[in-house]
């Protein structure tokens, strides 16, 4: 499948220095990404986080695709750990949930953040910019915790 | 009674480039150790980590002589999240890898317990040796 549409960028660390590190994972087949499509760890592999996945996020694709890979192709990744503040879209104002005011944010198959679903996921929204439709988030639940 | 046979090593970490802190912390009554012993801490105390390895807090960083009285200080290596520690797979563990499941258990003897999927909390990142050898990450430990 097409890789989403929206993707998501490290910003900065709210706990430290840190900046993620890229190790190579095995995709999911037919994954598609480009820099910064969301993925998730679902069956040992690598797939771009969808509604319902987002719990199990790993981090950020760090490389694009050509085409649709086949499974257990290597797919580099940047990890995302806890207090690392990632920057995407959401599909609506997002700004009620400003100040961490949910943990479990999802994202939907076009790589935005779904306004109104804060079950399945595992985003906490810091902050946000133009109209609420930027958001800066933090990872709360996700594969490797 | 008997440090369990297994031990685990930190390899690396995912996250920064931080290594595991050593700590004095308080040992439950008979706890023995080698070094590289899984523990967790459970009633204020660190104790093997058996067959429910909730509440990970590390490895043993000293071997103890004999069993320990309630209290006794045990120094420990911090595991926290991203750290990646490796040890034994009683069994072929190659399909968890990927992360395929947060909640990986362990047996009395250390080694990890392929066939069970719950009330653990490790993740297998990758395997080595035929799934016999595993990479981990602590997904749930005592202190996050």
């Amino acid at each position: 499948m097409a890789a989403p549409v929206y993707t998501w960028e490290f910003v900065c660390d709210l706990f430290g220095d840190r900046v993620p590190k890229v190790t190579t994972l095995l995709a999911a087949a037919a994954l598609e990404t480009k820099v910064g499509t969301m993925v998730s760890q679902v069956s040992g592999a690598v797939t771009a986080t969808v509604d319902g996945t987002g719990g199990a996020m790993v981090g950020l694709a760090a490389e694009a695709t050509a085409a649709a890979l086949s499974l257990g192709d290597p797919i580099r990744v940047y990890l995302i750990a806890p207090g690392m503040v990632i920057k995407g879209k959401a599909d609506a104002d997002v700004s009620a949930q400003s100040g961490f005011n949910a943990k479990t944010h999802d994202v939907g198959s076009d790589g935005r953040l779904i306004s109104g679903d804060t079950t399945g996921g595992g985003l906490s929204v810091w902050r946000t910019e133009d109209a609420g439709l930027t958001v800066y988030c933090v990872s709360t639940v996700q594969a490797l915790y | 009674m008997a440090a369990p046979t297994y031990t685990w090593e930190f390899v690396t970490n995912l996250f920064s480039n931080s290594v595991p802190k050593l700590m004095t912390l308080q040992a439950s009554t008979n706890l023995e150790t080698k070094v590289g012993t899984l523990l967790i801490a459970t009633g204020g105390e660190v104790d093997n980590a058996g067959a429910t390895v909730v509440g990970i807090i590390g490895l043993a960083a000293e071997a103890t002589t004999a069993a320990a009285t309630a209290g006794d200080p045990i120094k420990v290596y911090l595991i926290g999240p991203g750290m990646v520690i490796k040890g034994t797979a009683d069994a072929d563990a190659s399909t968890l890898s990927g992360f395929n499941g947060k909640l990986g258990d362990l047996n009395t003897d250390g080694s990890l317990d392929v066939a069970d999927a719950s009330n653990g909390s490790l993740a297998v990142w990758r395997t080595e040796d035929a799934g016999l050898t595993v990479y981990c990450v602590v997904t749930v430990g005592a202190l996050f």
